[in-house]
């Protein structure tokens, strides 16, 4: 057994079902196993027959429940009783609640070491110093029209009288200058921390091993992972987030039911169309290029909503 | 307001119905007429790309027809021309996802709204023609100097004639290559009038610059030097009635040519 420790992030569950699907979710990942399994349940409380089944599902994986992370006492004391190490959560007065929506990362060694879950994003709780505050502004502005309630209800495009649509192009959260390259390295221009609860998403998730071609959309109740590129006049519509393992050139729409946590991730964003929840921001037209640009250098790119605008951000 | 609406057709696929559109549009909407674009090809659209507007298109004429939005909502305007709209066509949909009444419904709603409906037809004579005539009142019949385009374009000529609602249709040849027609390699436009019979309204050369403009999404109208360019604002200026002369397509473009021209002039005088 490998003696690394591997830690499930639970803190957004509500009930049984929800602990049991992130647990079995984070399984998934091939270097879960064999491990030692830490979970972080925060406030949530677990009577023993609870804690026994998750026990049990984390040992049918070849696993091992190292510790629990708890605030709330009664799950503390029922956790000595039956001999679980029991850990208090040290940074939850620092930054509350704010981790990442893949729902688990690898636990680091120290405070310091660049911890990377799934898609690479670096968990923000493991950050030592402070996220620039300014993110909202520098890439404010750049929103659709975000009035409506429900997604239902939403009419993205209207004409000004004077002619101005309200869909504004998308921007990135960090510059592409070459002054602002240098200063990148520095600083981690990661989106603020907000004092939602984050959702552990328990969605399905579908994984497309092909090029989506002109005219073709691909609709999901859940998740979408593709594993190739996705050509201009494609569709990409999700409930949960949308991952391209390649190029995205085509309309992209996550969180289409109006979930605005969703996000969308591709290796190259060359998105005619990101559309979040009920957001919708389109490409500048100075990159108007009508077919996709492939090229060696990729740079990863994840489109949220802040602040009622879809920006992007660079992963590493 | 009855705006008149004008149907852009060839028949064969390839000749430039596309770029006659997003050309003739521009430059109507340049001498200050209210235009909207249809494109009625669904499934394998194009004048999008062509104007520049890909990236701005959320609705589209199936989401029009199938209620899901408000025809002023699917209507994209220009970057540059506040006079000219796109509808545009889904791409993920097929022909028969729109009727000929459906369409013809949309030609009479914005005819109220606009001088000029230009209505961008697709390829062959099935379904998507009949939609894309539906609702016409006049037509452009686009052809090149070859025999299969022609063959084509009388084709639709005929099928146009049945059609009572449209009142007059006039021919576009485009693509011609004056270079080639001196030396007996290509059919001069005289011939190809001849073989049609029918009104000519415009002559577009064969320029170089289309491909660079369709590739930036930018009409070849807004560049004054182009020989095209022009060629397709006398076609506007057709469409809207006044009396044009017919470009000299054989003027000389490089320097080279420029001189040949001077001194073969000197010499026959």
């Amino acid at each position: 057994m490998n003696n690394e420790l591997f830690v499930i992030d639970l803190t957004g569950c509500t009930n049984t079902g929800e602990i049991i699907t992130s647990v079995s979710a984070a399984f998934e990942m091939p270097d879960s196993r064999e491990r030692k399994i830490g979970l972080k349940l925060n406030d949530i409380t677990l009577n023993q027959a609870q804690i026994l089944s998750i026990q049990s599902l984390i040992a049918s994986y070849a696993s091992e429940l190292d510790f629990v992370e708890t605030l709330n006492e009664s799950t503390k004391n029922i956790c000595e009783n039956m001999g679980i190490r029991v850990q208090t959560p040290q940074y939850v007065e620092k930054h509350e609640t704010n981790y990442e929506q893949i729902g688990f990362e690898i636990a680091p060694k120290d405070d310091n070491s660049n911890a990377q879950s799934d898609f690479g994003v670096q968990p923000q709780e493991l950050k030592g110093n402070g996220l620039p505050s300014d993110i909202a502004d520098m890439g404010g502005n750049n929103i659709s029209d975000s009035s409506g309630n429900g997604f239902e209800e939403f009419q993205p495009i209207e004409f000004n009288e004077d002619g101005k649509q309200t869909m504004e192009t998308y921007k990135k959260a960090y510059d592409e200058d070459e002054e602002d390259k240098q200063t990148w390295e520095e600083v981690d221009y990661y989106a603020p921390p907000t004092d939602e609860p984050v959702v552990v998403d328990s969605k399905q998730t579908i994984y497309v091993n092909q090029t989506l071609r002109s005219g073709q959309v691909l609709e999901f109740d859940g998740n979408i992972v593709i594993i190739g590129d996705c050509h201009p006049g494609s569709e990409i519509k999700a409930t949960g987030d949308i991952t391209v393992w390649g190029v995205l050139g085509s309309i992209a729409h996550a969180g289409m039911k109006g979930n605005r946590d969703a996000k969308i991730r591709a290796l190259k964003m060359n998105a005619v169309q990101l559309r979040i929840a009920n957001c919708y921001s389109r490409r500048p037209d100075g990159t108007n290029i009508p077919y996709i640009i492939k090229s060696s250098v990729f740079t990863p790119e994840e489109a949220r909503i802040v602040d009622d605008s879809i920006v992007l951000f660079k992963i590493n | 307001m009855t705006g008149s609406v004008i149907v852009i057709t060839s028949g064969k696929g390839g000749v430039g119905k596309t770029t006659t559109s997003a050309n003739i549009g521009t430059a109507l909407a340049k001498d200050g007429n209210k235009v909207v674009l249809i494109d009625t090809d669904i499934g394998l659209r194009n004048l999008d790309l062509l104007l520049g507007l890909e990236n701005r298109i959320v609705y589209t004429i199936v989401d029009v027809v199938e209620e899901r939005c408000k025809l002023k909502q699917a209507l994209v305007k220009d970057k540059k021309n506040p006079n000219l709209c796109l509808l545009a066509a889904a791409q993920t949909r097929d022909k028969s996802a729109v009727t000929a009444e459906q369409l013809k419904e949309i030609c009479d709603t914005l005819k109220e709204d606009f001088d000029y409906i230009l209505v961008d037809c697709p390829a062959g004579i099935e379904q998507g023609f009949q939609n894309a005539v539906a609702g016409a009142n006049e037509a452009i019949v686009v052809t090149t100097p070859e025999m299969s385009a022609i063959r084509d374009a009388d084709r639709i000529i005929g099928l146009l004639e049945a059609k009572e609602e449209v009142e007059k249709y006039r021919l576009l040849v485009n693509r011609v290559r004056p270079n080639l027609i001196k030396t007996n390699d290509m059919m001069s436009v005289e011939d190809v009038v001849e073989i049609l019979s029918c009104d000519l309204i415009g002559v577009i050369p064969e320029d170089t610059g289309v491909i660079t403009s369709t590739n930036k999404g930018e009409p070849i109208v807004n560049d004054e030097n182009s020989l095209a360019g022009q060629a397709y604002m006398n076609v506007a200026k057709r469409i809207q009635g006044e009396e044009v002369p017919f470009l000299d397509i054989d003027q000389p473009r490089t320097i080279v040519e420029k001189i040949k021209k001077f001194f073969s002039k000197k010499v026959k005088a």
